[in-house]
């Protein structure tokens, strides 16, 4: 085991973590498979509307290879096939019929199989679409065998599910998925100085990395970059530890059950907790068994409030959310002089503000950007929370200026937006960051392939 | 009732509105008065409430002491003058400094802030703050003596040509007060330097003394290069009660404003360190190293207390825009400002002070600084990455 220790960093003390209690939906009146889950791949639609699926057949594929295909995780009928403009596919919606029949065919996991054969099932059972390629930060296509896989066992994100919590019970899931995951190729697993003991952890099966530092050290891309870095012609894989459990779970039992454990939380939740519930199901399903203390001023988020997505009540979550979160909008607020104010409730980094003197106490923030959008003015507000031997700010002009030899130069094949995600909280310039490594790495993508 | 009035305001200077033409003004004025309730669209929803006004402020905030102080310096040194410091309240001594103050930092704002309104009207964008600090800074590192047609001249030329040309706050090479203070500089040298531009020199209603033309003041700088020891002891020096540009003489004051912005974590420790390491140590070669001139021999530490070089340091070097923006960086730039202050006062007859020409010099070699840097990255992940082929 090797540790790796990071001084830069930033914990942000939120209100309304999820305490350990967990609740299990009962299956939802419907489900989909939205286009989150196919980021980076260009869709191609296999059934029509009014078709019957089961679990585990094929909705849609690949375009260009035609390897990777999301399933069905309900059976029932297709309801309907979102469409957005120029036709862009948006979802695949169906109406689950209450039985979770599967279909007859689907290719099974083996410990002793072959790197491709195991990638093969992964992709024709829908569960390799729980994996992302770095570079890029998109889902994987199926045509080369990565070089590693990664796992990040932690998530400092604020109000990101705790897995060790989730994990329980399922620790043996957990183990045959990294099996079936070493068949493919190196696994590496980055875990944080607590979860040293785990019974889960087998320094047999992967390589195991101690990472000892304030978020984001939990991020996958953060461990990459200090095992082994990602250059352009490389392809890693990514892959969240309880993803690694359903993985497992099929292997195991042969049943694709795509039942997560997800933290419902913020404080705009009446009781943030845990959540038993299908993936891919709807929002408004996860409300009615944990609802809202209010609805209107609301954001409701599909992840965690520095990476996560903006959603609402009508919307599914992705087959890889790991929580849903629920603060205040902050549309209604209305400070005057604000940024003259002491401010002691509110969270900064800055100690222009007075809010260091309750350091610890968890705060509650709403989603105001709390300034105007200016030029970058401060210097190495990015370089303090980015625990990475890349220099922010200089990748980020070179993204924002098109030089893609700089940016290349710089390390943005190392990068993925939510890497930037606490530089985007901490900067003053109220840059939108992520979005700028997203089109960055899309750009980049474009020209290479 | 604030949200009210603006939100009864906002139809005339909206698209369309009869000031229309104001809409950048209305909007600086709302964003200042209330606190922007847009939420984010993309990327991170939650953001630290660290933004440009309140960094803006803090400077400005951290400015005071040394304003302050100033003003009650331009009292202290007219009363001096003209023999009547015994009988003169503090507080006389202050307002009378407060008087000559006041139209200097109006002009410098209604000129300055005029062209920045003016160009983000034209550029459809928001008001920067930036100029906050600017238009504070320049009239406290000018003379008292300064007219303001001139003030006026040199903030117009500075927020034209050394900022709003490439592109505004953010993007200036050069520190836009030091353009001010360089254009007077170079453009009125008489009005800059010498020995009767420390002194105001008119009475204003019952407060101040007025004195004969042709008084004069020399600064310490100036008596050293002039070849002659001035007769300043170390404690007036720290205290400030000496002659010379309005913001600049006290290190008390200069000192509680490092710390606002060291503690605040607004200026970098690294750069104002590195000033002072690099002109205490110039210094202290030419003590060492027998030049025999009034100035090579004058203490390193007073050398750091005089002049600019403090106010530099703090206030000038550090301002990040456009001192060099990668932390290792950061140590050169402040090491080579510190060298180059004390080698043009030492060596340049000409110049008694060193410390404008010398953040200016840097300001262009920032980038260059930079470019190392930035490039000695790159070496290392082009190394690690042919390693691992």
């Amino acid at each position: 085991m090797k540790v790796f220790k990071t001084k830069r960093g930033l914990n942000i003390p939120l209100s309304g973590i999820a305490s350990e209690k967990i609740t299990t939906a009962s299956l939802p009146k419907l489900w989909a498979l939205t286009e989150a889950n196919w980021q980076g791949l260009q869709p191609k639609i296999l059934v029509h509307e009014g078709d019957v699926v089961f679990v585990g057949t094929p909705l849609v594929t690949d375009k260009k290879n035609g390897i990777v295909v999301g399933t069905s995780a309900v059976s029932g009928v297709v309801k309907e096939i979102r469409r957005g403009e120029r036709r862009k596919l948006l979802a695949v919606i169906i109406e689950p019929d209450g039985k979770r029949e599967q279909v007859a065919d689907l290719p099974t996991l083996s410990v002793n199989a072959s790197p491709e054969a195991t990638a093969k099932a992964l992709c024709q059972t829908g569960l390799g679409l729980l994996f992302h390629r770095r570079p890029y930060d998109i889902c994987i296509d199926g045509t080369r065998i990565p070089r590693d896989i990664f796992v990040s066992c932690f998530n400092l994100m604020p109000l990101a599910a705790d897995f060790d919590f989730v994990i329980k019970g399922k620790e043996h899931d957990f183990e045959t998925g990294i099996r079936i995951l070493k068949n493919i190729a190196p696994v590496h697993l980055g875990i944080r100085p607590t979860q040293t003991n785990a019974e889960w952890i087998s320094e047999e099966d992967a390589d195991i990395n101690i990472f000892d530092g304030p978020n984001p050290s939990g991020n996958v891309g953060v461990q990459i970059h200090h095992i082994a870095p990602t250059g352009k012609n490389d392809e890693v894989w990514t892959i969240d530890p309880a993803g690694v459990c359903l993985i497992g779970a099929y292997a195991l039992t042969g049943k694709l059950n795509w039942e997560r454990t997800i933290a419902v939380a913020g404080d705009k939740v009446t009781e943030p907790s845990y959540l038993r519930i299908l993936a891919g199901s709807p929002i408004s399903e996860i409300l009615a068994n944990i609802p809202l203390k209010e609805t209107e001023d609301v954001r409701i988020i599909d992840g965690n409030p520095l990476t996560g997505t903006h959603t609402d009540v009508d919307a599914f979550t992705a087959l890889r959310t790991t929580e849903v979160c629920a603060i205040a909008e902050g549309h209604n607020k209305h400070e005057v002089l604000g940024w003259i104010l002491p401010r002691f409730k509110d969270f900064s980094v800055s100690r222009s503000y007075f809010s260091w003197l309750q350091k610890s106490k968890a705060k509650s923030l709403d989603c105001r950007i709390k300034g105007g959008k200016r030029q970058m003015i401060m210097s190495g507000e990015y370089d303090r929370v980015l625990p990475m031997d890349v220099l922010g700010e200089f990748l980020i002009k070179a993204i924002i200026t098109g030089d893609i030899d700089k940016q290349e130069a710089l390390g943005i094949y190392e990068v993925a937006p939510e890497d930037f995600a606490v530089a985007e909280f901490v900067d003053s310039s109220k840059l939108e960051l992520q979005r700028v490594i997203r089109e960055g790495l899309d750009i980049l993508r474009k020209e290479n392939e | 009732m604030i949200k009210e009035l603006f939100d009864k305001l906002r139809p005339h200077f909206s698209e369309g509105g009869k000031l229309s033409c104001f809409h950048s003004v209305y909007e600086g004025f709302e964003s200042f008065a209330l606190v922007s309730n847009e939420t984010s669209k993309t990327g991170a929803n939650i953001h630290d409430c660290i933004d440009s006004k309140r960094i803006m402020s803090v400077v400005v905030i951290a400015l005071l002491p040394a304003l302050l102080f100033g003003m009650y310096n331009i009292g202290y040194q007219n009363a001096l003058v003209a023999g009547k410091l015994a009988e003169t309240s503090w507080f006389s001594l202050w307002l009378y400094g407060c008087l000559v103050m006041l139209p200097k930092i109006i002009v410098s704002y209604l000129v300055g802030l005029g062209i920045e309104f003016t160009v983000a009207q034209w550029r459809k964008e928001e008001i920067n703050e930036g100029y906050l600090v600017t238009g504070l800074l320049i009239p406290m590192i000018l003379p008292v003596g300064t007219p303001l047609w001139m003030l006026a001249l040199a903030v117009a030329f500075s927020v034209i040509f050394a900022k709003e040309i490439f592109g505004g706050t953010g993007m200036n090479i050069f520190n836009p007060a030091l353009v001010a203070r360089a254009f007077l500089f170079f453009s009125y040298p008489t009005k800059m330097s010498g020995n009767e531009v420390w002194l105001a020199k008119d009475a204003i209603a019952n407060w101040g003394y007025a004195l004969p033309n042709g008084t004069t003041m020399a600064t310490p700088l100036g008596e050293l290069a002039a070849k002659t020891q001035p007769d300043t002891s170390i404690c007036d020096m720290v205290v400030g009660l000496i002659p010379g540009s309005v913001g600049e003489t006290s290190v008390i004051a200069i000192l509680i404003g490092a710390v606002i912005l060291l503690w605040t974590g607004i200026a970098s420790w690294k750069t104002m360190l590195s000033v002072f390491v690099g002109g205490g140590l110039t210094a202290w070669l030419f003590n060492i190293g027998g030049l025999d001139t009034v100035v090579a021999q004058t203490p390193w530490y007073e050398h750091l207390l005089l002049g600019g070089f403090c106010f530099g340091a703090v206030f000038m070097a550090t301002d990040p825009v456009t001192s060099a923006r990668t932390e290792s960086g950061k140590y050169f730039y402040g090491f080579f400002i510190g060298v180059l202050a004390i080698l043009i006062r030492v060596l340049n007859p000409g110049y008694p002070e060193g410390m404008m020409l010398a953040i200016l010099f840097m300001n262009m070699f920032a980038p260059l600084i930079d470019y190392i840097v930035v490039d000695r990255n790159i070496k290392r992940r082009q190394k690690r990455t042919l390693s691992n082929q």
